[in-house]
């Protein structure tokens, strides 16, 4: 298990799930032997207060119903844990389970405190809420493993590239036709950037897959687009008032153009000589 | 684990970073056959590994270019990270301060800075370029000018046998441009100083009013330098936040504070003819038509990796401007920056942070200077203008240029960079306003100094190199007198 080579925020993340699972392991039993007790205690703070309102009691049956689902999703949660701590790096789908889960939970506890004000539903949104921040915090430096972009989001920038230099028109070649080599070289350059630098040049990514939402083009993400459509998303972006999504334009326009115009073939599609042939000896001392 | 064993080194003088500053005080004080070693945290390049223009990005900009002053609007600032510094990725622009700027600071005069000025420009080759070198970019912004009857000159640049590869900002391939990697440091090599790269000064220790000793971090471990005199030459944006660091922020009010820039966009244009600004110098002409109003131009132009950024538009729509690159010119304009921001240390990996706002009057002097650009390319026959002007990206006519005039300016609107960074550690002689005295020692401190753009109390109007590398070269005179 542990002869996997991790970087030091995968294993950050890796101690983390561990936590997690032992957590969530004492929780389920918790839930088990005594869940049922558990609303009656969390409620002392709102008898003591005049602001937030009591747990109703339940009955005996439908309290024991509601506990078996809740250990279950524990068990589950426990297991999830327990196999991304083995290797965070092959089981990342599960991230997402643990993600989805807190997240639910906690926005329906926020909903439910919302509507009724009871102190148990407070408790449960603070708890499930710092969980689901932690967890994801901790996992965007650690997705990416020994790379510096996930496969979603070389994927991202690949579908940009292409919304930008489409193949035909006035020369051939697009994007797609030298997308690998073109990633290779911008994660080359986002990897030179400092560790939070690059966490936000990867939310500006994934912010430019959800520009189709943002700019009410499409209710689908700029990579299930077809190509007329990102455009359209693009330029909207490229226009828009709020300047910061002009910047993220501009990023993707650097990761994205940058490293495919520092290839020969495509300097050479535009007419110029391949940079390597200004690299002449000079009789210069060299240091 | 394995016990990586601290490295010490002693000298006379450490001198922590190879830009204009400290490569020129670490010749001086060398060539005064003082013990001098020189820091630096980047890596080495020489012409035949500067690689691409994306690799010159990647390796040779702090932060892969990404370093940003946080405000309204972000503006990014590129710094150089490398053995000579900044000097290594700028546009090898040469001016002499303006001087009554000079006259109105608390240090040297006008006067007796000229043999400074003198001597540096002669040791970096400056001198004003002749046209050949301009290209065709040249020949259309002369037609424009003259048809509006706007003077506009050659740039004097440190340049030897210049081969138009057009790319100075991401190294020079020939080592045509004479930055200081090719001038004061092999100088300061020849006359026995000591250079270590790649070694990274994190913090030092002050005892009363006297600095003990530097430590820092290298490819080789840690390691500690003992000296009995340190020059802090990191540049406008690291040397307060390095002093911040060290708990100096107390006792000397004035550190980080002043930050000045200038804020600067550009205007690209597209001609029916064939330009070729890639085989040109980028940077070869000037306008100071408008330098009254703190308005100032400067040619830029650059290679497609980054040129094609600032195009409007995505698709084919972008590609058919693509393939015209060779008809593509741009220039540059920057102004005199009427605010001031300010350098705190830095957290997170980063080694400062900054804040800077753009005002609206330096907003407007911007909209402006990118008119009068639009109005010179479209008398000089462009088809299509595209200013950094979010409004109004595109220009075709002179009634857009009308339009582009009469709307509002928000500094948000402006597609921005910065460069030429000062006055966080001003010089002066008082405590309340600045840092550093006229022979740039810290104020309290007796052996400590501070010589980069740090110290140049305001912002220029014109490029700082040769001021800064004319008023480190005095001070360095004045302390290797001392020693």
């Amino acid at each position: 298990m542990m002869n996997v080579r991790l970087n030091r925020f995968e294993i950050w993340f890796q101690r983390w799930m561990h936590l997690l699972c032992v957590s969530f392991l004492v929780t389920a039993i918790f839930f088990l032997v005594c869940g049922g007790s558990l609303p009656r205690w969390l409620d002392t703070a709102g008898k003591e207060t005049s602001i937030l309102a009591p747990y109703p009691a339940s009955s005996h049956g439908e309290g024991a119903f509601w506990r078996i689902l809740a250990v279950s999703m524990m068990c589950m949660l426990t297991w999830s844990c327990r196999r991304i701590y083995s290797d965070p790096g092959k089981n990342r789908s599960w991230v997402t389970l643990v993600l989805i889960s807190k997240l639910v939970s906690s926005f329906l506890y926020l909903v439910f405190f919302l509507f009724t004000f009871q102190v148990p539903y407070l408790v449960g949104w603070i708890t499930d809420g710092a969980l689901f921040l932690i967890t994801l915090a901790l996992w965007i430096p650690a997705s990416t493993g020994i790379h510096v972009l996930t496969e979603t989001e070389r994927d991202i920038l690949a579908t940009l590239g292409d919304t930008l230099v489409p193949r035909g028109g006035a020369f051939q070649d697009g994007y797609k036709d030298h997308a690998s080599i073109s990633l290779d070289r911008a994660e080359d350059l986002i990897s030179a950037q400092p560790k939070l630098t690059q966490i936000v040049s990867r939310l500006l990514l994934h912010l430019m897959d959800i520009s189709p939402i943002i700019t009410c083009i499409s209710f689908r993400r700029m990579r299930n687009l077809p190509l007329t459509a990102r455009s359209r998303v693009m330029d909207r972006m490229e226009t828009h008032k709020i300047h910061w999504f002009r910047w993220v334009v501009f990023a993707a326009k650097l990761y994205a153009l940058g490293p495919l115009y520092s290839l020969p073939e495509v300097q050479i599609n535009l007419g110029l000589a391949s940079e390597n042939s200004s690299h002449e000896a000079t009789s210069h001392p060299e240091l | 684990m394995k016990q990586r064993l601290t490295r010490n080194y002693d000298c006379q003088v450490a001198v922590v970073g190879s830009g204009a500053g400290g490569s020129v005080t670490t010749a001086c004080l060398a060539q005064a056959d003082i013990d001098t070693l020189l820091l630096e945290e980047g890596k080495p390049y020489s012409p035949s590994n500067y690689g691409t223009v994306l690799d010159g990005f990647r390796q040779m900009y702090r932060d892969a270019g990404s370093t940003v002053l946080f405000g309204h609007p972000p503006i990014s600032l590129p710094l150089g990270r490398t053995l000579g510094g900044t000097t290594t990725i700028n546009s090898s622009t040469c001016f002499r301060p303006p001087e009554f700027k000079v006259e109105r600071w608390k240090g040297p005069t006008f006067q007796e800075m000229v043999p400074f000025f003198d001597a540096v420009e002669t040791r970096i080759h400056a001198h004003v370029v002749s046209e050949d070198l301009l290209g065709q970019h040249w020949t259309v912004m002369k037609r424009g000018c003259d048809r509006l009857g706007i003077p506009i000159q050659p740039l004097s640049h440190n340049l030897r046998d210049c081969r138009m590869s057009g790319r100075c900002q991401f190294g020079c391939p020939t080592g045509a441009k004479q930055s200081v990697d090719r001038t004061y440091i092999p100088d300061a090599l020849s006359h026995g100083a000591r250079i270590q790269t790649q070694h990274l000064v994190q913090g030092m220790k002050v005892k009363r009013d006297k600095v003990q000793f530097l430590h820092g971090i290298s490819s080789e471990g840690p390691f500690t330098v003992h000296a009995d005199a340190f020059v802090l030459s990191m540049g406008a944006m690291l040397s307060p936040a390095f002093l911040l660091r060290a708990g100096l922020g107390r006792r000397l009010p004035r550190i980080g504070k002043g930050l000045q820039i200038h804020p600067a966009s550009r205007v690209v244009a597209l001609f029916e003819e064939t330009l070729d600004g890639h085989v040109a110098l980028p940077q070869g002409a000037y306008i100071d038509h408008w330098k009254d109003l703190g308005v100032f131009m400067e040619g830029i132009f650059l290679h497609p990796s980054f040129l094609f950024t600032m195009l409007p538009g995505c698709g084919h729509r972008l590609k058919d401007l693509m393939v015209q690159y060779r008809n593509l010119s741009s220039f540059g304009i920057f102004v005199e920056d009427s605010n001031t921001g300010r350098v705190f240390k830095g957290h997170w990996g980063y080694p400062f942070w900054a804040y800077y706002n753009l005002s609206h009057r330096n907003a407007h002097q911007l909209r402006f200077g990118i008119a009068r650009l639009a109005e010179i390319f479209l008398a000089a026959g462009a088809l299509r203008v595209f200013t950094g002007f979010s409004p109004c990206h595109e220009i075709d006519s002179l009634q857009d240029l009308n339009r582009l005039e009469g709307m509002p300016v928000r500094p948000i609107d402006l597609e921005l960079g910065a460069f030429h960074s000062v006055g966080t550690c001003a010089m002066g002689s008082c405590i309340d306003d600045s840092v550093v005295n006229q022979d740039l020692k810290v104020h309290g401190i007796d052996n400590l100094y501070i010589m980069d753009a740090s110290v140049i109390p305001e912002s220029l109007g014109v490029n700082p190199q040769i001021t800064i590398m004319a008023l480190c070269l005095k001070a360095a005179q004045s302390l290797s007198r001392r020693l």
